[in-house]
């Protein structure tokens, strides 16, 4: 039983390149094109309203319960002694509103100098101090916070818990093709020829399971810089040379065997790709007087009137004196030169910690490619979160890597607002992912362990949050008749078989595991299908079983496993 | 269906075409079936096209004037590539395509050397172009015991006192050293008995041939100079017995080969000629710088003690071990010249400490020779001085705990690490060493199990003079002995890896290792978070964990080194493995009381390991099952301990600055396999059961066996195959693991997948397990070869047990579809194969020992930018794939061309991405070519396309080597015409065009196959 798993090639093959099959085994497989393809001819407009989507992976399992804090549960302080985040004496966390941006006002005072809870405004939940950036996201209504995200029989497995997250298909290793690829399959096997080269493109080191797939290119770039071919003798000159063989070479027929479509396919795609990167200024030093990262925020962040920043102005007056968007060196991470006392200068308030340099230059190169080409899909990872031990608290391990979190979510909103060129803010969803929470009571190592539902934060200029949508923090508010109306499943649930009914029964239910009631497939599907304009029957397809009501994924209920879950929880 | 084993070269192959119509002339057997031949008439001109067909040598178009014949070689018309053009200018004719395949013989040497091998090498082209020349090959790989291996190997004098391991089978030994005398000792370290046969000792020689222009350097195997080294004689014949011995005697109920073995039995210990049984070749053996090769097979008993086979004097020793322990006291010499104030330094490059003994300094290059300049070398004296000790070296001591000779050596003990004055123990103002003499410095010492460097030398002097006394990390002689005495790291060992690739003649042993290595997947990096509990130092954790992968592989290919090796065999190596159980989580699994067992290791050797998923098992039979591993520990323990499961913990300490004298991390031992008793849990049901579906949950009840499926048909079909663990008690509860692993290697559902992933490996990617139904008569030939390495495996070899890896293999190697169209390119390159068979496409042995493409074994960073092919570091338990489009995509592509392009051109002042790969393009053709055809742009693209493309067929390079030609005649501009025949052949010019054109053909796709 051979399965048939070049269908896309084939049919490019047909169409274009008929001339070199000449093996009746290929003629098989080239009258097989499924009958999803044909069927997907009109369907759905992924990849043609304009829609775009930026994931970023943080390997490792990031603690939710110190990024979204639910401080108003009484046993949140308790079961965290050592890591908790402290409640600011001053600040009433009942009171509705927006979210408190805690900047700065002396420009001496360290960017993150305020060490306790940031009041998110519903009556429940607190960023991490660390996450402030996220406040000016969270007030314009752009920005959803998913509590309590996992999926029926939870693995604790890092390996495990990424591929289902990744292949869409919980305890199901033998998937192997990605939630986002299948994604992009459907756009390819919609469009056909017509398709774009560039669909999803992961910026990392290797292409992530997410994007993986036999049937079609998907592209990932270890390092943007070196996707181009060298010359021969050298690259003064000889790349003529040497590319003008390969294309040649390229042309010419071959006698057919496993594989030879493939590589015909993916030289092909090389040699188109080269050149949309070639197009794009990737670089970090500046070529005569343009720059490849000379992105900069339009106000002056955090307050920080006196920085004295490197290029490319030293003007008070100038408008784009505002931070750079992508910190990838320490000239260009926040206000990091600054006027000391004695008129000396002091090299050292940071934006993010510096080793996120290379998270946000990858970061950097994956919206630039949505900006910049016809790529729908683009993404990357950092790693790090995995903190069994010395997590810290308000400063530590933990708040270094949230910080990453909070301004990667400043700055795409900024770069796709001012910026703006194939990809508009309205137009792109920047999302989280994560494999699992961590345990909610900390350990003796003064960490926390695997465990089970964890946070996830989606931002857009479409995503309906706080003053836009019912609310902008999900799963996590109060217990109160009012929230029901805007959150089916407050923090404190009321029923037993939600393993409480009262303050604190959030901790410690099942040897320390966060209980979900959303699952990962329904916050990406909501995605997929509103925002990248996937139909229910291409969901189905990227995310097997999705509109089965038996699952629950869209429209809530009780999860295969009898857990009740919200389905999509609304936030586009 | 088997098909005839015969191989003769086929006839041509003809097509006729008349009005459009192709029909075959003759039968094409298993040749892929005929192209479609077109013929068009336009504008007077008639068109003959046809697409092309694998393997063509040439391509003709023959016509006559009746259908019948007789038919020739039309020549009015032009050819090129896949098309032919003539005039309309005769009366009606009838044309055929003629296509002449390439030969039975050329295909399957391309094959063998593409799969068989990490591709085709010059040398190994020419070699195996003679007829039946490439059949033996397959017969050469199989045997590796009989290659010498000679460029990773060193001599040390240290020993060791590993204890045999409890094998079952005869375990095979091969090393290769020196020969320091003519007369071989066999010994055993202790009171016992062991069996020992096939004692072999050949020499090495290399030959230069020389055959027209054509130099090759061959390394050749000598007879076994031994008199009855296979114990088929009475023992008198050739060997001298000492009366420590005199129990031995030939038997021959225990035996490797033949019907005899020597049955050794010492009533006390072994050590020189006196003690040993003892044999002087004649004629005597030359000494200077003679290589050689010693190699035997054991078979221990209950009370083994070490047995050690060496040639007298310090040549070379080998242990019937797995694997040596670190080695005692270590002799370090280097020449140098003094300048300044010549003062001699040792120092460590980091805190820590290391024993140094009889230190000496002599004046001229010869160690050893003439008076000791130093006062005190011996350390004897009770004190330090003259020896004086700056600050971090103020603990430094005079040490009587060890010695090499004496009562007492240098404890050398830094805080931090040193540099030469003032930060080291050193001896200045030595009388007789004077500015600008030259001098030689020699020690002894013991490394340092923190894995610092001890650098000896003198004031001033770099290189030489320079003395760090830790194997080089660079060399494969250096990187090997660092993984013998388990100091090296991952990086070390990845190096010593692809230099084994690259350059063994072993190189079916090469790649079943890589095979196997990523079949029962570890990952280092999980080693090193489990040793981080213990440890706080990433260098020591690194050296931990790369040890444990280093020990696997050493055992798989031990393994893989002995005739009767079984699947079951190197199953159990897995299982035993501490960076299996560490990676698969047995580590902490507990199965007693109420603990629930991890089935993370059960799980996997059903999915990956043995059966394939979905494939005779289900959930209950992994929750069963898992209980059978709990208890399978792993723990530090005395080297001499490494293979005994129930070893108590090492307490050995050492006594480092910093580090309390009980922790873990002081312990000086090996990290092995450790059976925890008290942690296992007894199974309660039968594994591979059918189950009760109302069993409660985590407790399944078995109803009755599992019975194998009708697909498999007979022997199999219909058979139950539950396995019924008996209770244990006490530590016989290991047996348990091991119940499981045998019941497991030799099921069909094992045999199936195993076979079909070495099919995957060895022809194509499209077999599968799980689907084939072997009682069809009309399966695949897919199927059928899967059947028949099933039928293979099923065959008890001919030491009675099933799953022979050898018979198996053999078995792939013979079929249709491995050795005819159906198996050529039809691969993709993995990262590995790929960057080490673009280095072997270059690679000849120049008559000086050099070679015309060199490495670092460095490709790790390569290998990570070509898709994260992290080696040993695999963090899925699947391992790397072995398909196509796993590896393939336009940006790992991308990575793949830069790597060709820089390993060909110059690499100054461009990205290193070829790390120090270097290769010789000109120097390979100078070598090869005849100097006539230097400057011929058509002979020069003729080579590299038979090297690059062996398989290919000449009929479907045209184009190719057009593109060459092309490339050759035309300016580094890439527009203007600069002719290959006007440039002087030493210039610079001609090295960067070819480099250029052999550049530009790995570029291509045909490249990536194999």
């Amino acid at each position: 039983m051979q399965r048939s798993n070049l269908n896309l090639i084939t049919r490019r093959g047909f169409l274009d390149r008929s001339f070199k099959t000449g093996l009746a085994v290929a003629l098989s497989t080239l009258t097989d094109i499924p009958f999803v393809m044909k069927r997907a001819l009109a369907e759905g407009s992924i990849g043609l309203n304009g829609k775009k989507l930026l994931f970023i992976w943080l390997r490792g399992a990031n603690d939710a319960l110190n990024s979204v804090i639910p401080v108003m549960d009484s046993a949140y302080a308790p079961n965290r002694p050592t890591i908790r985040i402290p409640l600011d004496g001053q600040t009433n966390y009942s009171t509705p509103g927006g979210c408190d941006f805690p900047i700065n006002a002396a420009s001496g005072d360290d960017t993150y100098s305020y060490a306790s809870a940031i009041r998110l405004g519903n009556g429940f939940a607190a960023f991490h101090p660390s996450l402030k950036f996220l406040a000016p996201v969270y007030n314009a209504g752009e920005l959803a916070l998913i509590h309590r995200v996992g999926y029926p029989r939870q693995s604790r497995s890092h390996f495990d818990s990424q591929n289902y997250w990744e292949n869409g298909s919980p305890n199901n290793n033998l998937s192997k093709d990605g939630i986002f690829y299948r994604t992009m399959l459907e756009y390819l096997r919609g469009q056909g020829a017509a398709a774009s080269a560039l669909t999803g493109v992961s910026i990392q080191s290797s292409l992530p399971l997410i994007l993986r797939g036999s049937e079609a290119p998907m592209t990932n770039l270890t390092d943007p810089n070196r996707y181009a071919l060298l010359g021969i003798p050298n690259n003064t000159n000889g790349v003529i040379k040497a590319t003008a063989a390969l294309d040649t070479a390229n042309g010419i027929a071959f006698p057919g065997k496993r594989n030879r479509d493939l590589l015909q396919l993916q030289y092909e795609n090389l040699n188109k790709t080269l050149d949309i990167f070639a197009g794009i200024d990737f670089d970090e030093n500046p070529v005569g007087n343009q720059y490849g990262n000379y992105y900069r925020d339009d106000e002056v962040t955090d307050n920080d009137s006196q920085w004295a920043s490197g290029t490319p102005s030293q003007n008070p007056n100038d408008p784009n004196r505002g931070y750079y968007l992508f910190p990838t060196t320490a000239v260009k991470n926040g206000g990091w030169q600054r006027p000391g006392p004695n008129g000396a200068q002091v090299f050292d308030k940071y934006a993010v910690p510096t080793n996120l340099h290379s998270f946000f230059q990858n970061l950097k190169a994956a919206a630039l490619v949505l900006n910049k080409t016809d790529a729908i899909i683009a993404g990357t990872e950092y790693g790090g979160f995995d903190t069994h031990s010395n997590q810290g608290g308000v400063t530590g391990a933990h708040s270094n890597l949230n910080r990453g979190i909070g301004w990667a979510m400043y700055a795409l909103r900024k770069y796709f607002t001012l910026y703006a060129d194939k990809a508009t803010w309205e137009n792109v969803v920047v999302v989280t992912l994560t494999e699992f929470g961590r345990t909610t009571v900390e350990n003796s190592d003064a960490g926390t362990d695997h465990a089970e539902a964890g946070v996830m934060f989606v931002a857009g200029g479409g995503v309906k949050g706080y003053g836009r949508g019912p609310t902008g923090v999900f799963n996590c508010g109060p217990d109160t008749p009012s929230q029901a109306l805007v959150d089916p499943i407050p923090w404190i649930p009321g029923g037993a078989d939600q393993g409480g009914g009262v303050d604190g029964a959030m901790f410690g239910v099942n040897n320390r595991y966060l209980r979900r009631t959303t699952d990962y497939r329904s916050v990406l599907g909501e995605i997929i299908r509103k925002h990248l304009g996937a139909t229910q029957g291409q969901l189905q397809r990227i995310i097997p079983g999705y509109a089965n009501p038996a699952d629950a994924l869209m429209n809530g209920g009780l999860s295969t496993d009898s857990t009740p879950i919200r389905g999509e929880v609304g936030i586009l | 269906m088997p098909k005839s084993q015969a191989y003769t070269m086929r006839s041509s192959i003809f097509w006729a075409v008349c009005a459009g119509l192709a029909f075959p002339l003759s039968s094409f057997g298993d040749d892929p079936p005929p192209p479609e031949v077109k013929l068009a008439l336009t504008n007077n001109q008639k068109r003959l096209t046809w697409p092309p067909y694998p393997a063509a040598q040439r391509y003709a178009v023959q016509s006559a004037g009746d259908p019948a014949g007789p038919y020739s070689n039309d020549l009015s018309g032009i050819m090129s590539g896949y098309q032919w053009a003539g005039l309309v200018s005769q009366p009606t004719r009838f044309y055929r395509l003629a296509v002449t395949p390439m030969s039975d013989d050329q295909l399957l040497q391309a094959n063998v050397l593409n799969r068989l091998a990490y591709g085709p090498t010059p040398d190994e082209l020419e070699r195996l172009a003679a007829p039946g020349a490439a059949l033996a090959y397959i017969g050469e790989q199989l045997a590796p015991e009989n290659l010498p291996v000679t460029f990773d190997s060193y001599v040390t004098v240290a020993t060791n006192g590993v204890a045999l391991p409890s094998n079952t089978n005869w375990t095979f030994v091969n090393v290769t050293g020196n020969v320091s005398s003519s007369t071989l000792y066999m010994y055993l370290t202790g009171v016992g008995s062991v069996y020992l046969d096939d004692v072999q000792l050949r020499l090495i020689t290399t030959q230069v041939v020389t055959n027209g222009s054509v130099v090759t350097t061959n390394t050749v195997l000598g007879p076994n100079v031994l008199v009855n080294g296979d114990f088929e004689a009475p023992l008198t014949t050739g060997w001298t017995v000492s009366p420590n011995l005199a129990g031995s005697a030939i038997v021959n109920d225990v035996v490797c080969s033949g019907t005899g073995s020597l049955r050794m039995v010492a009533t006390a210990a072994g050590s020189t000629q006196n003690s040993s049984i003892w044999q002087t070749v004649t004629p005597t053996l030359p000494t200077t710088r003679q290589r050689c090769v010693l190699s035997f097979a054991y078979f221990p008993t209950p009370n083994s003690r070490l047995l050690t086979l060496r040639l007298s004097g310090t040549g070379t020793i080998i242990n019937a071990q797995n694997e040596p322990a670190p080695p005692t006291w270590v002799y370090a010499t280097a020449t140098g010249v003094a300048t300044g104030n010549p003062t001699l330094y040792a120092y460590l490059n980091d805190d820590g400490e290391a024993y140094i003994d009889d230190i000496k300094l002599v004046a001229g290059a010869v160690p050893e020779a003439g008076p000791n300049l130093l006062g005190n070398g011996d350390f004897e004296t009770g004190v330090l001085a003259p020896w004086q000790a700056s600050a971090d070296f103020i603990n430094s001591t005079i040490s009587t705990e060890l010695s090499f000779s004496g009562s007492a050596s240098l404890k050398l003990v830094a805080t931090d690490g040193g540099g030469g004055n003032n930060d080291s123990v050193y001896q200045s103002a030595i009388p007789g060493v004077t500015n600008g003499g030259t001098y030689t410095v020699s020690y002894w010492y013991i490394p340092s199990t923190r894995n610092r460097s001890l650098t000896v030398r003198l004031s001033g002097s770099a290189t030489p003079g320079l003395l760090v006394s830790s194997p080089d990390g660079t060399s494969a002689s250096g990187l090997h002995r660092r993984l013998d005495e388990g100091l090296a790291s991952l990086d070390n060992l990845r190096t010593w890896f692809c230099h084994q690739a690259v350059a063994s003649p072993r190189q079916l042993l090469e790649i079943l290792t890589q095979f196997f290595e990523n079949h029962f997947v570890t990952q280092h990096s999980k080693s090193v978070d489990y040793f981080d509990r213990f440890y706080d130092e990433g260098a020591v954790m690194n050296r931990l964990a790369a040890d444990l992968e280093y020990r696997e592989i050493s055992k798989w290919r031990q393994c893989l080194l002995n005739p009767n090796c079984t699947f079951y065999d190197l199953s159990e190596v897995s299982a035993e493995s501490p960076a299996m159980i560490i990676y698969l989580d047995t580590v902490g699994s507990r199965g007693n009381g109420d603990n629930i067992a991890n089935e993370n290791y059960a799980r996997e050797l059903f999915e990956l390991f043995c059966m394939g998923v979905d494939n005779g098992y289900d959930q209950n039979d992994i929750v069963a099952m898992s209980r059978a591993w709990t208890g399978w520990s792993v723990d530090i323990v005395d080297a001499s301990q490494v293979n005994n499961p129930f070893a108590a913990r090492s307490s050995n300490y050492g006594a480092y600055p910093g580090v309390g004298f009980n922790a873990v991390s002081n312990i000086i031992g090996v990290w092995s396999f450790k059976y925890v008793q008290e942690n296992h849990g007894t199974n309660r049901a039968p594994i591979l059961s059918e189950w009760d579906p109302n069993s409660p949950p985590g407790n399944p009840r078995a109803i009755g066996p599992k019975i194998v499926p009708a697909r498999f048909g007979p022997p199999w079909a219909g058979q139950p195959y539950q396995l019924q663990i008996p209770r244990r008690t006490g530590n016989a509860s290991i047996q348990d693991g091991y119940d499981v692993i045998r019941h497991l290697a030799d099921l069909p559902f094992t045999m199936e997948y195993i076979s079909v992933k070495l099919c995957r490996l060895f022809v194509h990617d499209d077999f599968a397990h799980g689907v084939y139904d072997y009682t069809d008569p009309n399966r695949s030939p897919e199927a059928e070869l899967i059947r028949q390495c099933m039928m293979t495996w099923n065959t008890p070899a001919s030491d009675g047990r099933k799953g022979n890896i050898r018979n198996l293999l053999t078995t792939i190697f013979n079929s249709e579809l491995f050795r005819r169209h159906a198996g050529s390119m039809q691969k993709v390159k993995t990262p590995l194969e790929f960057c080490i068979s673009a280095v072997r496409a270059l690679r000849s042995a120049n008559p000086n020992g050099t070679y015309t493409a060199t490495t670092d074994g460095n490709f790790a960073p390569i290998l990570s930018r070509m898709g994260a092919m992290s080696l040993f570091n695999r963090a899925d338990p699947d391992g790397y794939p072995e398909t196509g489009p796993a590896w393939i995509s336009a940006g790992t592509l991308a990575e793949r061309l830069r790597f060709v392009q820089t390993l060909c051109m110059n690499q100054s002042g461009r990205p290193n991405d070829a790390g120090n790969n270097t290769v010789d393009p000109v120097g390979l053709l100078k070598r090869k070519l005849p100097a006539t055809s230097w400057n011929n742009a058509s002979a020069v693209a003729d080579y590299f396309l038979g090297i690059l493309f062996p398989a290919e067929g000449q009929g479907n390079l045209t184009l190719y080597r057009n593109l060459a030609i092309n490339f050759l005649s035309t300016g580094d501009s890439g527009t203007t015409s600069s002719p290959f025949s006007g440039l002087g052949n030493t210039s610079a010019a001609y090295d960067t065009r070819v480099r250029g054109m052999v550049a530009m053909l790995m570029t291509l796709q045909r490249f990536q196959e194999q």
